[in-house]
Formats: C-alpha cells, sequence, structure tokens
C-alpha cells in the first residue's frame, strides 16, 4: 500500500507544480547568488586591493542561505501540508478507500503505509530543495556547513511534524479545516520560533515575557525547530555577524532536546491519527 | 452445512437511527445468497460489517468464524462496492497491480482472462477517467473476481448498466458460484437475483423479516402452470370447465380446485384436446416473496406499540 500511495501522490499534478516551482525558484536564485558574488567582487576591485570586504564567504553564504531559507520552507510546509491531506483524508472523502480497506490487511498497516507515503516524499523534496540551494551558494561563497549530518537528521524531524499534524487533524476535522488550521499554526510557529531563536543570542529578549510565551508556543506545536535545526547544520559555522543574523530567527544552536522533541511530538500525534482512523467507518 | 458468514444479534444505530437490528443471519459456505430490501433498509450496513469497513454495536459477525474485524478473515474475500471509484488516471493494469501488491491472490493472465470475460478486454490500458460507467463497473468485477476468490461480497454489481453488461456480469457471478464460491449480492434486480442465488435474506427497516435458500422461501400459490402453444384455446376449454384461468406466453395459470387437485386439472386439460408439453405446480416468484414478507414486515412494525 504504501508503494500504491506514493505512485498515487507521484502521479498527482501537483508535484509537477512543486517541481516546476522550485525549478524556477532554483533559476532566479542562482542569478541572483552568482550576480551579488560578481557585484560584491567588482566593489572590491574598484575600493583598492587594501580594503577589508565587510563579510567574508562565509558570511555571505550564511546570508544567502538564510534568505532562501524561509522560501524554501514556505514550499515544504505547503507541499506537506496538500500532500499529508492529500492520500488517507482524500481516499476517505472520495469514498475510494473501501475498495482498500476491505482487502486482507489491518487498519494499523493501512494507516501506516498510506500516510508514511506523503512523509517519505516530502523529506524527499527537503533534501532535494535544501541541499540544491546550499550547493549553488557554495559554487560562489565556499563555505563549510556548521554540522550537515545534523542537517541531514533533522529533515525527516521537521517534516514530520507537520505531516503528523495535518494526517491527526483532517482525520478529525476534515481535509479542507486541517489544512488551513496547519497553515495557521504553522505561520504561528515559526513567528514564536524566530522569538525563540534571537532569545538564544540577546539575553535580554530571551528574559522578556514575549520570548516565554513564543517558547510555550513553539513547544505546543514544534513545527519550526526541526527546521531551526536544519538551516544550524547547513548554515556556516563561523559567520561574525551572529547577532544580526539572530534577527533573522539563527541562533546557529539547537539542543538535542529541541531536536528529539518534535520528533517525539510527531510520533505521539501521528498515533492519535491512528486512534481516530482504527474506529472511523469507511463508505 | 458450515456456515460462511455468521451475523449474530447484529444492531447498528446512525444516531437516532436503527440501521440493523438484531440481524442473524448464517450464509451457507458455497451458497450465493442475496440481500434484498427497499432503499435504506440496512443492506450496505450489513455488508460493511462483514467486511470490518463499519462497526457493529452490539451482537457478532463472522467470516469463516474468525471475527470480521479481524483482517485476517478477509483473505480470498472479494467486495465491490456499490460507487466503485479509481484514480482517473489509473489503467485497470495499475489497479490490479496495486491490488495484488496486498492480496497477492492473482495472477495477471487471471485478470485478463475475467476482463477478456467481461469483454473489455482491450480496455486494461485505458485510464479509468476516459470510460464509461459501464466499462468501469465491467472491469471493476473483473478486477474483484479475478483468480480463484471463496467468497465474493457484490453490493448492486449491475446498478446502471446496460442490459448487455447486465448479462455478462450475470455471467460471471454465475460462473463464480458455480465454482463453489459464497457469494453474498445486494440488488433491487430481483429477476438477476432469481437467476443467480440459491438463497435470500429479506431486510426491512433494518430487521430480517425472512431468510432461506429460495424453495424454502417460496410457497406454492394454488395455482398450476400449463405450457401450451395454444394458450388462448386451453384457457377456453378449462374456462368452461369452472377452472379460473390466466393465459400468459406460452402457457395458461389455472387454479388449483382442492386437495391432489393437479391430477383434476392435468386430466382436465388433456380432455380438452389442446397439445400441452408440461403441467406444474407454480410457486410464488421472487417478487410475490418479496412483496409478501416487506409488506408482512411493515404491518407489523406499523402495530408495534
Amino acid at each position: 500500500m504504501f508503494l500504491n500511495a506514493l505512485e498515487h501522490l507521484l502521479r498527482r499534478k501537483l508535484i509537477t507544480l512543486a517541481l516546476v516551482l522550485f525549478a524556477v525558484f532554483m533559476l532566479l536564485f542562482w542569478w541572483g547568488v552568482s550576480s551579488s558574488a560578481g557585484a560584491v567582487d567588482k566593489f572590491h576591485r574598484e575600493a583598492g586591493e587594501d580594503t577589508q570586504p565587510m563579510v567574508g564567504p562565509e558570511g555571505k553564504a550564511w546570508m544567502a542561505l538564510a534568505t532562501a531559507g524561509p522560501m524554501l520552507a514556505a514550499i515544504l510546509i505547503g507541499l506537506t501540508i496538500i500532500m499529508g491531506a492529500g492520500v488517507l483524508p482524500d481516499e476517505i472523502a472520495s469514498g475510494r478507500l473501501s475498495l482498500w480497506a476491505g482487502l486482507p490487511q489491518s487498519r494499523r498497516s493501512l494507516y501506516l503505509s498510506t500516510t508514511l507515503a506523503p512523509l517519505a516524499l516530502c523529506t524527499a523534496f527537503g533534501y532535494l530543495f535544501f541541499f540544491s540551494t546550499a550547493l549553488v551558494v557554495r559554487l560562489y561563497f565556499p563555505f563549510s556547513p556548521g554540522n550537515l549530518l545534523m542537517a541531514v537528521a533533522a529533515m525527516p524531524v521537521w517534516i514530520s511534524v507537520t505531516w503528523a499534524a495535518v494526517t491527526a487533524l483532517s482525520l478529525v476535522l476534515g481535509r479542507i479545516p486541517a489544512m488551513l488550521l496547519s497553515f495557521v499554526l504553522g505561520g504561528i510557529s515559526a513567528t514564536m520560533g524566530s522569538i525563540v531563536e534571537l532569545g538564544k543570542v540577546l539575553p535580554e529578549v530571551g528574559e522578556s515575557g514575549v520570548c516565554k510565551v513564543a517558547a510555550v508556543v513553539t513547544a505546543l506545536f514544534p513545527i519550526d525547530r526541526g527546521y531551526r535545526a536544519i538551516m544550524a547544520g547547513l548554515l556556516p559555522a563561523k559567520t561574525g555577524i551572529d547577532e544580526l543574523l539572530a534577527l533573522m530567527g539563527y541562533a546557529g544552536s539547537v539542543s538535542a532536546g529541541e531536536f528529539l522533541y518534535p520528533l517525539a511530538w510527531a510520533a505521539v500525534t501521528a498515533f492519535l491519527g491512528f486512534l481516530a482512523f482504527r474506529r472511523i467507518e469507511i463508505r | 452445512m458450515e456456515s460462511a458468514i455468521t451475523l449474530e444479534g447484529v444492531s447498528k444505530r446512525y444516531g437516532r437511527v436503527r440501521a440493523l437490528d438484531e440481524v442473524s443471519l448464517s450464509v451457507p459456505e458455497g451458497s450465493a445468497m442475496a440481500v434484498l430490501g427497499e432503499n435504506g433498509a440496512g443492506k450496505t450496513t450489513m455488508i460493511r460489517i462483514i467486511l470490518g469497513l463499519a462497526f457493529r454495536d452490539g451482537g457478532r459477525a463472522m467470516i469463516r468464524g474468525m471475527d470480521a474485524e479481524n483482517h485476517r478473515a478477509r483473505r480470498n474475500v472479494r467486495y465491490l462496492p456499490e460507487r466503485v471509484r479509481f484514480p482517473e488516471w489509473a489503467t485497470p493494469l495499475d489497479v490490479f497491480r496495486h491490488l495484488e501488491r496486498i492480496r497477492r491472490e492473482s495472477g495477471l493472465s487471471e485478470f485478463v482472462r475475467r476482463a477478456e470475460e467481461l469483454q473489455c478486454g482491450d480496455l486494461l490500458k485505458r485510464a479509468f477517467g476516459k470510460m464509461s460507467k459501464g466499462q468501469s463497473q465491467r472491469l471493476a468485477l473483473a478486477l474483484a473476481v479475478s483468480g480463484s476468490p471463496s467468497m465474493v461480497i457484490l453490493d448492486e454489481p449491475s446498478a446502471g448498466l446496460d442490459p448487455g453488461g447486465r448479462i455478462l456480469i450475470r455471467r460471471t457471478i454465475s460462473a463464480l458460484a458455480a465454482g463453489g464460491a459464497t457469494i453474498l449480492l445486494c440488488s433491487h434486480l430481483l429477476g438477476e437475483v432469481e437467476q443467480v442465488c440459491s438463497h435470500a435474506a429479506f431486510l426491512n427497516r433494518g430487521r430480517l423479516v425472512a431468510g432461506d435458500s429460495l424453495e424454502n422461501l417460496s410457497r406454492f400459490t394454488g395455482a398450476a402452470e400449463i405450457l401450451t402453444p395454444e394458450p388462448g384455446r386451453m384457457a377456453e376449454a378449462l374456462a368452461a370447465g369452472g377452472y379460473a384461468c390466466r393465459t400468459e406466453q406460452g402457457g395458461v395459470t389455472a387454479a388449483l380446485k382442492g386437495e391432489g387437485s393437479i391430477s383434476l386439472l392435468a386430466a382436465a386439460a388433456a380432455a380438452t384436446g389442446v397439445p400441452f408439453s408440461s403441467i406444474a405446480l407454480k410457486r410464488e416468484t421472487l417478487e410475490d416473496v418479496f412483496m409478501r414478507v416487506t409488506e408482512g414486515a411493515a404491518d407489523n412494525v406499523s402495530q408495534r406499540p
């Protein structure tokens, strides 16, 4: 059933659209990065050889990646929400599930196989989007990622939170309300997550009431934690402008707890989704 | 005979609506049972409970002694829903591949043979989105019954089909029944049921009002049927002898007069001099049975306090 669900997803026009959007984004990004690299070189040549660059290549890479990150995140979260609500909930709503549920397979197997397919596909898209973007940046601004392994490991963690939320919500509320709610929660969590990151670098922000509220919100819906971990892993380790870029929501460090908690949250939420699905009557 | 499907006091409510009310039914292994009833009688709910798609509020539902909610009970059990829908992009070959990834009970050649039997072998590579309802329905049946299923559950398989399509589907179901598969068939087409099924169960407002072999369900009508090439002449002659007669295509139906009267009628028919090939007691048609049991049940319901 996993392969069936994966094939079903791959046949959707949404996948083609996502790939086309990403290709357009990559072309524009490539153009932008190459142009800015040329402009910086020209500036230094014109200013004279003794001019010290304001930021080194790692700093430039930091800025390029930090600029691309939110856009990629928005595309991926949107894709995850649509695809998460696009297999099992869609099959239920369209009345196609009775054919599959009437086969000799358990509800658990049906749930896992149909819901894991969008998770796997979105994670694969995540690797494609983020790592190819980092590669383009590295062509023009050589840098070493802070922790590549963490970026790799954080990708499924990040995607799984949104996936689990939209899957479970869609089984309880229905497809469209679940998608809307997941978008809203994702937006709130991302905003609050940026405040949490800023609080890590600026103690006065970290001790403020708003930062405490932000910490609670991100704990309740930790959609952005995995994303911060990906960025912390991909971004260059040393830039010299950490405080400035913390304003963009990247403190450059993620604790193990912040990494594991979203994973546990997604597992529990997915299990709650299964409990809902187990007693759903299929028409 | 062993029971392939057993329902014991199965009840199901949807809010205030009682979809099934303590239904007890046994479908004998190898039999072909029709589930009949008006719209909303609970037929589809019963099937969904048998397949574990819906959950009963009370009672027990079993397939070959195994709880119907256990997915292992559905091994080699095939199901064709009333309104089967496939992804528009999918071809029958795609769907077959998908189904067999899970059930692993049939080879491609068996599916192709079924499709050819249903005269849709040339559509295997065409997307369902580009097919007519009849074509989709015939292919859905081919997908459902490819291989050698031991039990087939069909919910209105001929609904919305043209006569040609109905005949093909009826032939396939008959072939499955002849091959020893247990058939559970929901249908509003009583003629189809009479030709295909050996047993019938009648549901009325969620209650099982009758369930048995067609032979046991059908009563003698107190009339006999005489097959004759000259029904008009035969009816006229018998009427002259005091028999109440009705002419039908290819024969005459005559009301009997008392005990052992079939032999008297035979003698009277012979005395008319009109040729006839057979004379037999007339039983109720399934339509007669349906009207009798459902109307009787409706009376009982209306008399309930």
